[in-house]
């Protein structure tokens, strides 16, 4: 063997342990995808704390590893196997919630309970989505999964996800977390379309001050009422709103502190991390998943649409007027949803401050989304 | 080779209402948006009579409490500060002033009276010496 013919035979042998060697287009494309979210993530700033870990997750999952060395999620015994196992069985979307609930202020909700229902109709997007997912020969599981898109809630939907389509967790966590991130794009032109200059002029009146026992006894009495009617809920709203009361009480400050500040950065980190890297292209560029994008924006639209339209209605009889671009914030996307009302708002009239007034919907969003995937889960499981 | 066919002709994706009509259709649908109004409602229902359930329970500490988080809004009397708060008030002034004085009310600002933005605003315009101009 000559000096060429070795050292070509050693290169050779080099190559095939590079990831080169098995690199496809599709891992390619998924890298650049990745790339794309860490970008708009950094530049302009599309929820980063987000966007930041499925973008570098996603490039770590799309490197693709040599027969000897298994590294992916989908590999038994790796390292991001068991990080995974917390999305795959539902271990880490209950904990976000019970960081959420520790920073959730329900206040504005309780001193204006009407713009609850503004929460429950941006939920009907949900439900229309699911019936959408079915008529493209989704299975109802599937479906189910799908449509809680339009409660764009990211934990929730991987929730729902692991549990009733796992095969399709990767593309609605990326789906509903980049809707969430686009919330600023999605919703104005809908909300503008749907309301007119006057309405969009509307003031409401500031809220009441809410005292310290009622913001004690809510989260206790919404639990039992939400877990009563939709006891699939139990384990998001539970933590939700045991999350509120350790915020609430007063004597568990630690405990809150901890919950919304350094847990639920930990979570978020290996849920985002994770849901990135489980997007391998050789499980995830698939025709199902441009269906899933596309299904996912459609519910996000539908469940705005549902939120502002709902407002109009509750206009007819109400004599306090509600601005109906506080019903856009009926989707759950928390605050994100509430300060685009704000911002819409505040085109036509700079004075005008709809923020707190959003909020009350988008908290109870969170809940409606969350009373959604209970009924989903109870219903469509097994 | 039929099958081979049989794929080649399936398309993206196929469109069908059959679904719809079954129990996990419609139905469904209908069901889910009416647990989600009905537990919302619920919920509506119960924000709406707490503060008069509490009224109710123990009305003198319902009072109160209202009160005491619209005390903001209304100026309160010397007696509400705290001995500390005044004390160091007492004392900020004796600084300040460094001649004899009498401190004849002490009360606690609302958010709206925007005491400090104004005192800034009058420090900032204090600053600037107006000069007088003569016209010729």
């Amino acid at each position: 063997m000559s000096t060429t013919e070795y050292l070509s035979s050693k290169a050779a042998q080099l190559y095939e342990t590079t990831a080169f060697g098995s690199l496809e287009w599709g891992n390619v494309l998924m890298i650049l995808i990745g790339l794309a979210f860490i970008t708009l993530a950094i530049t302009k700033h599309y929820e980063p704390l987000l966007l930041v870990p499925i973008g570098f997750g996603i490039v770590v999952g799309n490197i693709p590893s040599t027969a000897t060395m298994s590294l992916s999620v989908y590999d038994e015994g790796t390292v991001l196997r068991y990080l995974y196992f917390g999305v795959e069985q539902g271990v880490y979307p209950p904990l976000i919630f019970l960081g959420i609930g520790a920073m959730t202020d329900f206040s504005t909700m309780l001193s204006n309970p009407k713009l609850v229902l503004l929460g429950a109709a941006a939920q009907i997007g949900v439900f229309l989505t699911y019936l959408g997912a079915l008529c493209l020969a989704f299975t109802p599981a599937e479906a189910g999964a799908i449509g809680i898109i339009g409660g764009a809630d990211g934990p929730t939907a991987i929730f729902l996800a692991s549990r009733l389509a796992p095969e399709l967790l990767g593309a609605i966590a990326i789906a509903a977390y980049s809707y969430m991130a686009l919330v600023p794009v999605i919703q104005p032109p809908i909300m503008k379309l749907l309301t007119s200059k006057e309405e969009r002029l509307i003031r409401m009146k500031p809220s009441r001050e809410v005292s310290r026992k009622e913001r004690i006894i809510f989260p206790i009495l919404a639990f039992l009422i939400c877990t009563m009617l939709a006891p699939g809920a139990i384990v998001l709203i539970g933590m939700l709103f045991f999350g509120n009361l350790l915020k609430e009480c007063t004597v568990t400050d630690r405990l809150a502190l901890t919950a919304r500040s350094a847990m639920i950065d930990i979570v978020t980190i290996l849920l985002g991390f994770c849901v990135g890297a489980s997007t391998n292209a050789q499980y995830f560029l698939k025709p199902q998943s441009i269906l899933i994008f596309g299904l996912g924006a459609l519910a996000f639209g539908i469940a705005t649409a549902c939120g502002v339209l709902f407002a109009k209605f509750m206009n007819l009889f109400l004599k306090e007027k509600i601005n109906p671009l506080v019903g856009a914030a009926g989707v759950s996307a928390v605050p994100d949803s509430a300060r685009v009302v704000q911002i819409v708002g505040q085109e036509e009239d700079p004075t005008n401050f709809l923020l707190m007034h959003a909020m009350a919907p988008n908290v109870a969003g969170v809940i409606g989304s969350a009373i959604a995937a209970g009924v989903l889960w109870s219903q469509l499981a097994g | 080779m039929l099958l081979l066919a049989q794929e080649q002709t399936k398309p993206l994706f196929e469109f069908t209402t059959e679904p719809l009509w079954r129990d996990s259709g419609i139905p469904l649908a209908v069901m889910g948006i009416f647990v989600v109004f009905s537990a919302l409602l619920l919920v509506v229902f119960c924000i709406s009579t707490l503060p008069r359930a509490l009224n109710l329970i123990s009305p003198s500490a319902a009072k109160s409490e209202p009160q005491a988080a619209s005390s903001s809004a209304v100026a309160a009397d010397e007696d509400e500060l705290p001995e500390e708060t005044l004390v160091v008030i007492a004392a900020a002034v004796a600084e300040v002033l460094d001649r004899p004085h009498r401190i004849v009310k002490i009360r606690g600002l609302s958010p709206t009276e925007q005491a400090w933005s104004i005192e800034g605003r009058m420090k900032h315009h204090l600053s600037h010496r107006i000069q007088r101009r003569d016209h010729k």
